[in-house]
């Protein structure tokens, strides 16, 4: 993969670990565009907190969408001009239009969903229900 | 709805919520596996950090490196430029407390370096970083070409 001018180089030393710390697609010489965004999920006594990686985006390109037991979180960028015009040496993501789809457990009050978009970062919390959050953390007495 | 149906709805709601709770969209198995070290996809070791991925585009004469980081502090990453070699990362202590449901990312720790090619003006490197995505502007010196020169 010539990338003329700028070269992905592996930051290991040794020839072992050279081969071994490439993409495979460095090695086979496929190009692989990432095109469908990271998400990490992370679940509180209170809540749950859904991170998706969709960096280089404003919050206007982003849709959330809650329909019954599914949330669908969407990408749509507007193309710049500039851009057309720019040639890609190397493109190993590309964010602009994205969908990813989840299924959320009966735990989550819908009610409560919100999201904020930060740092690349677009973060979605939804509250767990009163009944979960009971369920959740409770301390038993023994009598 | 007889009896029968109904326990067949029934189990086809719990069997798609057991399997289906918070499942992601499927897709993201062949993009890990070509964007992944050769070693953790060979090993079964669960990924620890993410490898971020770049973009580079030419325009007027300068590369455009455009690292993807989302999550990242600006104080966080450092850039460096030795010879040839521009290398960019970061070591942040991760946080272990947190209760992942599902993790396809962590940039806390990461390195990737890059090969500059000769006609790099390495003075007038610049980057900014804004929403994730820092963005790294690599000048390049234009080469002496071959010289006319006109007989008097």
């Amino acid at each position: 993969m010539n990338t003329n001018g700028i070269a992905s180089n592996p930051s290991f030393g040794k020839i072992f670990d050279e081969l071994f710390n490439r993409s495979i697609s460095d090695i086979v010489g496929t190009d692989f565009t990432s095109e469908s965004p990271s998400v990490n999920i992370i679940e509180t006594d209170e809540s749950f907190e859904l991170e998706v990686a969709a960096p280089g985006m404003t919050k206007e390109d982003f849709n959330i969408l809650i329909e019954k037991d599914h949330l669908t979180i969407s990408g749509d960028t507007k193309i710049e001009e500039s851009e057309n015009v720019a040639t890609f040496k190397r493109k190993e993501y590309d964010f602009k239009k994205f969908s990813r789809k989840f299924r959320l457990p009966e735990t989550v009050d819908k009610e409560t969903v919100k999201a904020k978009y930060d740092l690349g970062i677009l973060k979605v919390t939804m509250d767990k229900t009163p009944e979960a959050k009971e369920k959740g953390s409770r301390t038993i007495n023994i009598d | 709805m007889n009896t029968t149906q109904k326990r067949r709805a029934h189990e086809g709601q719990r069997g798609n919520r057991n399997h289906g709770f918070f499942a992601p969209a499927f897709g993201n198995i062949i993009n890990e596996i070509l964007n992944s070290p050769l070693n953790e996809v060979v090993t079964d070791k669960p990924k620890k950090y993410t490898y971020p991925l770049a973009n580079v585009i030419s325009q007027d004469g300068t590369f455009i490196l455009s690292l993807a980081i989302p999550g990242v502090a600006k104080a966080d990453v450092s850039i460096n430029i030795e010879k040839n070699k521009l290398t960019i990362k970061s070591e942040v202590e991760n946080n272990t407390d947190t209760k992942y449901r599902l993790r396809e990312f962590n940039y806390a720790k990461f390195e990737r370096a890059f090969t500059l090619s000769d006609d790099v003006d390495t003075d007038n490197i610049s980057a900014k970083f804004d929403n994730g995505v820092l963005t790294i502007s690599i000048p390049t010196v234009e080469e002496a070409g071959p010289k006319k020169v006109e007989i008097v």
